[in-house]
């Protein structure tokens, strides 16, 4: 489950998946609307609580740009809850240092999600590296790609010199509802999948982990490959799944997951806990979905990986938006 | 044993004439104010003088920055103002004070967006009181949206005054229920507040409302025959000589005419609290009903 804390962005990263989420045009909308009240937050809190949650993950936006990001996590952990912030890492310095005074190893983590310093201004580079120079080893590397080709290695730099955590978090974009973003397309995986695995052989060489995020279709990998991710995987036994978290708004709302955000959203006061949320969405889903079966593949229904769970079949979201007509892997693998 | 435990009257008192005025106040368990500006100094003079057994302090929240942190064995209460207090401002406090246990927080509503105090206080298992004589036209949505906030919270671990007295004893139809004079320690011959000028009277908005009963070196007995007193013991006589709406309104149980003038009693102004007493009894009535026979034991008190 997740919190989302603002709707402000300093980065406009053509990949995002909360794009839609994310305001295009601060001006235009009023305090409240941006950041969340503290009332909402403290609701928000109880029902992680409610829900026997022992982790409370912040996301945005960018969730350090609240003016009170710092009081909320001191917040959280005096409600004996852990932190796992999601953020891009530009943070002024001194709001920086104050949180790195503030936080208390192993209960508060970071995933920095960081773009190749080619796409960074000098300032937002300068944030960044200070950002993981004062919070290093807390901090998770995580990227996300959404188109072939990008160069991974400066993570691995990053790594060593801000002695991050020795593991990476890789994310694929998805498709949001109204496909504005630059996802990556499903002919695009194997080339992309291929990269993703030559990524894992330099990291298990420099003793380093590999964290696949939600979505990615495990028929691309060889057994080679899986055994690879595998044993280089930080949750042995998980390699890629959907997880389809619980996102919370800054208005009390929650919804399903941005790509599946447009099925509801619904005011969490309504419900007890989150297993009641869960149960509400996967209804409505059932509902509204009955003719799109899961999968981005027309194999995906027999496959073996997705009935035991280990496979998310690519991201929902191809489903719900996409062409009911599904691609066979064979036609995408070949055409690649 | 508890100062509030015993039949003696309570005098809330400034810290200054605490020190200057112990004689004077033998008689009383002493609520002892221990205002912003107060210094460390100040603190160690206080506690060297106050019998724990008969004193509670009473810190305005910055004060308690300058306290000791520990001070066991005292009760402490410590009262949130209102603009001043930011979720940092309370964070820092309860650093300040983590290894003493047992504090209550009085918050001011007198002002909107006070109430996020009394949630974030009252959130982190902190027992909270709501100041109601702030519950004027101003602070009735901050008392509102704390008042939600009671009913509605998911993980609630504490009280929030009074709040839960009120709605507790409706939903047990108790034979005695209090009322608001009662609730916010207002109970005439038991209560008695000094202002800061050393005026002696029932409370604190009776002291900022000129209501007087007389001085300190006047005594209780004096006090106990001026015209304020007289009139405060039989109010609800009070206000039906003077055919006060308030004797027929349907919340007159709970409020008994806490927010009439003293001046004039058939002058009320009480839309925010009668509201909010509306609501408490709509609150007691679903409570009651779960809580009977084969009703939904999930509504919580």
């Amino acid at each position: 489950m997740n919190l989302l804390l603002t709707t402000t962005c300093n980065r406009r990263c053509e990949y995002c998946f909360a794009a839609e989420y994310v305001e295009r045009d601060a001006e235009d909308l009023q305090e409240d609307e941006r950041f969340i009240s503290l009332r909402h937050f403290v609701e928000a809190i109880d029902f992680f609580v409610a829900s026997n949650e022992r982790r409370v993950s912040l996301l945005g936006g960018e969730p350090t740009l609240h003016p009170l990001f710092n009081n909320f996590v001191r917040y959280i952990l005096k409600r004996n809850l852990d932190v796992q912030v999601f953020t891009n890492g530009i943070m002024p310095e001194a709001a920086c240092e104050e949180l790195a005074a503030r936080i208390i190893p192993d209960r508060v983590a970071f995933t920095v999600n960081i773009n190749p310093p080619s796409l960074r201004t000098t300032r937002e580079d300068a944030l960044v590296r200070n950002f993981l120079a004062s919070l290093g080893p807390a901090c998770t590397p995580g990227i996300n790609i959404n188109k072939p080709g990008l160069d991974l290695d400066f993570v691995i730099e990053h790594i060593e010199e801000f002695k991050l955590r020795r593991v990476v978090r890789v994310g694929i974009s998805h498709p949001t509802r109204n496909r504005e973003t630059r996802h990556l397309q499903i002919e695009e995986y194997p080339s992309v999948l291929k990269q993703v695995v030559h990524f894992a052989r330099r990291l298990e060489e420099k003793e380093i982990q590999i964290s696949l995020d939600c979505g990615f279709p495990l028929c691309l990998f060889t057994d080679e490959d899986l055994g690879l991710l595998a044993r280089n995987s930080p949750a042995r036994k998980q390699i890629s799944s959907c997880q389809s978290a619980i996102d919370i708004g800054v208005d009390g709302t929650a919804w399903k997951c941005f790509p599946l955000q447009s099925l509801g959203a619904v005011p969490i006061h309504r419900f007890a806990n989150v297993q009641e949320l869960f149960q509400f969405f996967g209804a409505l889903e059932r509902q509204s979905r009955p003719d799109r079966p899961g999968g981005i593949f027309s194999e995906c229904q027999e496959c073996v990986f997705q009935r035991r769970n280990q496979c998310g079949s690519g991201c929902q979201g191809y489903s719900l938006f996409g062409s009911k007509d599904k691609p066979s892997k064979e036609t995408i693998i070949n055409a690649s | 044993m508890r100062p509030n435990s015993e039949n003696a009257p309570v005098l809330n008192v400034p810290w200054d004439r605490f020190v200057e005025d112990r004689a004077l106040l033998e008689p009383f368990v002493c609520h002892i104010r221990l205002s912003a500006s107060v210094t460390p100094v100040d603190i160690a003079q206080v506690l060297r003088l106050a019998d724990p057994a008969r004193s509670t302090l009473l810190f305005e929240g910055p004060a308690l920055l300058n306290a000791p942190t520990m001070l066991a064995p005292y009760e402490v209460h410590v009262e949130v103002g209102v603009a001043e207090y930011g979720l940092g401002d309370l964070l820092n406090l309860l650093d300040h004070i983590e290894t003493h246990g047992g504090l209550r927080f009085t918050v001011d509503c007198g002002a909107a967006g006070s109430h996020e105090a009394a949630v974030v206080l009252a959130s982190l298992g902190h027992p909270v009181t709501t100041r109601i004589d702030s519950l004027g036209d101003s602070g009735g949505q901050s008392f509102e949206e704390t008042l939600d906030y009671f009913l509605h919270a998911k993980a609630l671990t504490s009280q929030i005054e009074p709040f839960f007295t009120l709605i507790r004893s409706e939903a047990r139809n108790a034979e005695k229920r209090p009322n608001l004079w009662q609730v916010n320690g207002e109970r005439i011959g038991r209560h008695f507040y000094m202002s800061d000028k050393g005026e002696v009277t029932l409370s604190r908005r009776l002291a900022s409302e000129g209501v007087l009963f007389g001085t300190l070196e006047d005594g209780m007995d004096a006090w106990k025959q001026s015209e304020p007193y007289q009139m405060l013991a039989r109010w609800e006589w009070v206000l039906r000589e003077h055919s006060s709406p308030c004797t027929s309104c349907e919340v007159f149980k709970m409020c008994s005419g806490y927010f009439a003038d003293l001046h004039s009693p058939r002058d009320v102004t009480c839309e925010a609290a009668k509201s909010m007493l509306l609501d408490l009894a709509a609150a007691a009535a679903v409570l009651r009903q779960a809580t009977s026979p084969g009703g939904d034991a999930r509504v919580h008190a």
